[in-house]
């Protein structure tokens, strides 16, 4: 009767997400050369931390660029590579496994302390209003989730 | 690899419950609402309890020489079928082994004789009674009684820097467990050492955990309402139960979490379980049930994205026991875990 009363509850979409929701405004965040994270206001933002370092991480990145791919006009996606300061070794990455979504370093991102918090990789979506909705903590199938059924979800 | 580690700290938070000389009636309570969102693994735990200190309600007393050990191997599977729940199967694997047994000597001896050849040296007088140590030797093996869980994430509360949830459980226990265990001498062991209970038991608890940094805070109860069973030849009943406990964890390291690589973790806690008075043939059993606390230190390691390994240690530091019982000395628990 409980596994009934479990596979009752409707279930998401294949094409959305498992989220954490929030309800606050998204602190402030640099982004580097004068750019910061309310440039973006009055667009759907979808931020990305990762590292070089982290396993997860790596193994995530094609499948969130192609998700960034048929995201345009959806969200807007921007990457923060925790590897400190060090530019090389994430270009390095890069080329190395064909990532060209646009990545900000740690060293750059002056206040990501309280998205980063909760380790790596980590996605938060801010609305358009500047508040941060909600997040995914943890790797995700980025090919399986569509653009526009995930900002229904968050909606 | 974040949502994993969160799932699986379910080991430190997936405190076996208590036991008065009642180890077969541990249950875990199941895998914290805040790390097992999203998860489904496997589970493999070990647990030693030795119970051997005697206690007339608070006041620990000589022990004329009972002693009791369980080793129990619980095999847990747990799956999330939907976001929010989380369906949770134990089975424990039992080896339960009696030296001494402490009994209350109600004074009708048909062959004093003999009686006092059995129990020379082996007796306690506490306020007017006498408790002798019967010396049974035995135990059994086997399959204890099965476990069904469901739990569902009642209340969640998320900002940047805290997670807060409380989660409602509800279950049942089947008696899949043997209740004819006997002695080396051919009788029935007692109830509570027998691999199972016989009775379907119902179970509801509730639990809540709240992270930030690299602390979290957790808490949980789980109650036990317990139908009627049987040991051996008799029916017997087991009182109901409460069991609760409340601890704090740290993240040692690493600084940052998201690599492949080994996280360690730290935690300490106080756990209690009460115990209503157990019923046999229709009787109160006047020695049974009662009160105690624990201290609980623990850590955990996490390797990679699918592997959780715990280690606790389970004190008995305070009881209040009916009338006169053995109590339990410390629970040394293990786990392993999988995650899918």
């Amino acid at each position: 009767m409980l596994l009934l009363l479990a596979l009752a509850c409707p279930p998401l979409s294949a094409r959305t997400l498992p989220l954490d929701r929030l309800d606050q405004p998204a602190p402030p965040l640099s982004l580097g050369g004068g750019r910061s994270l309310g440039d973006y206001q009055g667009q759907w933002v979808m931020l990305h931390f990762w590292a070089t370092w982290c396993t997860p991480c790596v193994r995530e990145l094609p499948a969130l660029q192609r998700f960034e791919a048929r995201s345009a006009g959806t969200f807007v996606l921007l990457t923060v590579a925790m590897d400190g300061d060090n530019r090389a070794l994430v270009e390095a990455f890069q080329q190395q496994h064909g990532i060209t979504l646009p990545v900000v370093l740690e060293q750059q991102a002056t206040g990501h302390a309280p998205f980063t918090g909760w380790g790596l990789p980590a996605t938060y979506f801010i609305a358009p209003n500047g508040y941060v909705v909600a997040r995914a903590l943890g790797p995700r199938g980025w090919d399986a989730v569509e653009p526009t059924a995930l900002a229904g979800q968050l909606e | 690899m974040m949502n994993k580690l969160l799932t699986t700290s379910i080991t430190l938070l997936f405190l076996p419950a208590a036991a008065m000389g009642c180890d077969f009636c541990l249950l875990q309570q199941g895998i914290s609402p805040l790390d097992s969102l999203k998860g489904s693994g496997l589970r493999v735990s070990q647990r030693y309890t030795r119970v051997d200190e005697v206690y007339e309600g608070t006041n620990h007393v000589p022990n004329p020489g009972a002693r009791e050990a369980f080793w129990t191997t619980d095999l847990s599977g747990f799956f999330s079928p939907r976001d929010g729940w989380l369906l949770l199967a134990n089975l424990p694997v039992r080896a339960t082994r009696v030296r001494g047994h402490l009994h209350l000597h109600d004074g009708d001896h048909e062959d004093e004789e003999a009686d006092a050849d059995a129990h020379a040296g082996s007796s306690l007088a506490i306020g007017g009674n006498e408790y002798e140590v019967h010396p049974d030797r035995g135990g059994d093996e086997g399959i204890g009684d099965l476990s069904l869980l469901a739990r569902y994430n009642a209340f969640e509360h998320h900002t940047l820097t805290h997670t807060t949830l409380v989660a409602l459980t509800l279950g049942v226990k089947l008696p899949t467990g043997s209740t004819s265990g006997r002695t080396n001498d051919g009788e029935y062991l007692d109830a509570h050492t027998q691999l199972g209970t016989g009775s379907w038991d119902v179970l509801a608890g509730a639990a809540i955990n709240h992270s930030f940094g690299r602390w979290t805070l957790s808490g949980n109860a789980l109650a036990s309402f317990n139908g009627k069973g049987e040991a051996g030849n008799v029916d017997h009943t087991f009182g109901d139960s409460l069991n609760y406990d409340a601890s704090v964890r740290y993240r040692l390291l690493p600084a940052m979490q998201g690599g492949d690589g080994v996280s360690v973790f730290a935690s300490f806690g106080v756990a209690g379980e009460w115990r209503g008075h157990e019923k046999e043939a229709g009787q109160r059993v006047r020695d049974s049930g009662g009160h105690t606390l624990y201290v609980v230190p623990a850590v955990q390691i996490n390797v990679g994205q699918h592997w959780i390994a715990e280690l606790s240690y389970r004190k008995a530091v305070w009881h209040d026991l009916h009338q006169v019982q053995l109590g339990e000395d410390f629970k040394l628990f293990g786990s392993i875990n999988y995650l899918f």
